[in-house]
């Protein structure tokens, strides 16, 4: 549908064309949207990968009895309804002025993209071999070289799906961002929302395949890298 | 012990940041808002006594219930047929269909929805092949009622509900179909007495989840749903971002809260005895 000329809907175009792409690319709000977003979902890729990594690694090492709570805690942002998480932030962040900020959206979507770095570093963490940490460390090995020369390389492929996976779900979030995202910062998704519901806009069709290629791209940067990774050893 | 010392040390400083994190920006505005329904100075419940005398917001949590519970008995039926299905595949076809089943979590849910849209608007794709062919004269009302808010989260959640009965049909050894067959029983015996009681794990899982999603939805009933079908968590976006009415914004999302975790609880103990199975 995007790659029509008319606005009725029709599967197969009758007049195939890029204008709707062309209007979306020089649209100076809709971009402003695309950029905002990029940049949001960039941070909470850093950070959701980061902190989501750390916390699976605390949890590894936590005696059995806390493992369960600690990790149910961790994963609870995805058991809360999203309505209740963006309602109650949206109420903190008016105090402290963070509604329509950057941070303030990079934040919370940090909050909702941990469980899933969470989960699958976990699960990569715990296949490892500790025999490997443990040969590392009677050689003689800080605990930091052991992780940087022994467990990074072989979680790597993991943190890149992780981070990709963070990045989706910042991108694709609809629900925090309607609440944070103010007048000022509309990601892409709330400029959709918005377009979806109460403007008419041509426009729409292409932006949706927009929103659906970007992770569809993201899935093939990994497994771009599990090619290169297996390619150069 | 020394061992086990250093290794509790090491979890503690892995875990600050990441709790802290989680702390400030998670349980304390969530603690805040339950806080906040009660009264910012004295205790005080008659926020959640309005949720129950106001007929409009007990009907929409009236409301919000049903279509969960319409959702996931749909999930579960579809889900367990499309599963049964699924697991009697070859193991090239089994993957494939795996495959497909979780293709969608890679889309936009926003996009999906406007997709569901495009299909059910009167002049969206069913209306027009069925005014085109001149079955009917005009298009049907499919959009902005219970119907398209229910086909649309059906499709949203199938995928949670399919996998874990999945799991736990492909967990069954195949001895024990055979055995059964063996004995004299005919397939549907075969099926209700072996087969099903052996799914009901991994069913249980699959209602919850679907039920437990089901009662936060926001998008779909939004978008598919006009002010008809309003749910719980437009009722709490409403009431946030509307009418500022804070405190019954919060009296909702407690209680939406509270259900949520108490079948979430639910959730985690039936899931060791589904996996249980699994090792079986």
């Amino acid at each position: 549908m995007s790659f029509n000329d008319s606005t009725r809907f029709e599967i197969v175009p009758s007049h195939p064309s890029l204008t709707q792409y062309r209007l979306f690319f020089s649209d100076e709000k809709w971009m402003e949207s695309f950029w905002l977003s990029v940049k949001v979902a960039s941070i909470v890729m850093i950070s959701a990968t980061v902190l989501g990594t750390l916390a699976a690694m605390g949890i590894m090492r936590l005696p059995a009895r806390l493992r369960g709570i600690t990790e149910a805690v961790f994963m609870s942002p995805q058991i809360v309804p999203s309505v209740v998480i963006a309602a109650s932030a949206y109420f903190i962040f008016i105090e402290l002025g963070m509604v329509g900020t950057v941070t303030g959206i990079a934040v919370m979507h940090t909050v909702v993209g941990l469980p899933f770095v969470v989960v699958i570093m976990g699960s990569r963490l715990q296949s490892l071999s500790p025999d490997l940490g443990q040969a590392s460390a009677n050689l003689g090995a800080q605990p930091w070289q052991t992780f940087w020369r022994v467990t990074l390389p072989q979680i790597s492929t993991a943190l890149v799906g992780s981070a990709l996976l963070a990045f989706h779900v910042s991108f694709d979030e609809v629900i925090l961002s309607l609440f944070l995202s103010g007048a000022r910062n509309k990601t892409l998704p709330v400029r959709l929302w918005d377009g979806i519901l109460f403007e008419v806009t041509p426009l729409l069709p292409a932006i949706s395949t927009v929103v659906l290629i970007v992770p569809v791209m993201g899935t093939l940067i990994l497994f771009l890298f599990r090619r290169w990774r297996a390619i150069s050893g | 012990m020394n061992r086990y010392l250093r290794s509790y040390g090491a979890a503690v400083a892995l875990l600050a940041f990441p709790a802290a994190f989680l702390a400030v920006f998670f349980l304390l505005p969530i603690a805040g808002s339950i806080a906040q329904s009660v009264g910012s100075t004295a205790l005080d419940f008659s926020h959640y006594r309005r949720l129950i005398e106001v007929p409009l917001y007990r009907s929409v949590f009236l409301r919000t219930l049903e279509v969960a519970l319409i959702v996931c008995v749909i999930c579960l039926i579809m889900g367990y047929l499309c599963a049964y299905f699924i697991a009697s595949l070859d193991s090239k076809w089994r993957t494939i269909a795996i495959g497909l089943i979780s293709f969608p979590f890679m889309l936009s849910v926003l996009v999906r929805n406007y997709v569901w849209t495009l299909i059910l608007q009167d002049t969206g794709l069913i209306n027009r092949l069925l005014v085109d062919s001149g079955l009917i004269l005009l298009p049907l009302e499919l959009m902005y009622n219970r119907f398209a808010v229910v086909v649309a989260m059906v499709n949203m959640l199938l995928p949670y509900a399919i996998l874990p009965i999945l799991s736990s049909l492909l967990a069954i050894p195949l001895e024990l179909k055979t055995a059964s067959s063996s004995l004299g029983a005919s397939e549907m015996r075969t099926f209700i007495r072996v087969t099903l009681p052996l799914t009901v794990p991994g069913a249980a899982v699959a209602a919850l989840l679907t039920f437990i999603m089901g009662l936060g939805f926001y998008i779909t009933p939004a978008m598919l749903g006009g002010t008809r079908e309003m749910m719980v968590a437009n009722l709490i976006a409403f009431n946030v971002k509307e009418v500022l009415n804070w405190s019954l914004a919060f009296a909702l999302s407690t209680s939406l809260l509270a259900s949520t975790l108490i079948l979430y609880m639910i959730y985690r103990a039936l899931l060791p005895q589904a996996v249980v199975l699994k090792a079986v």
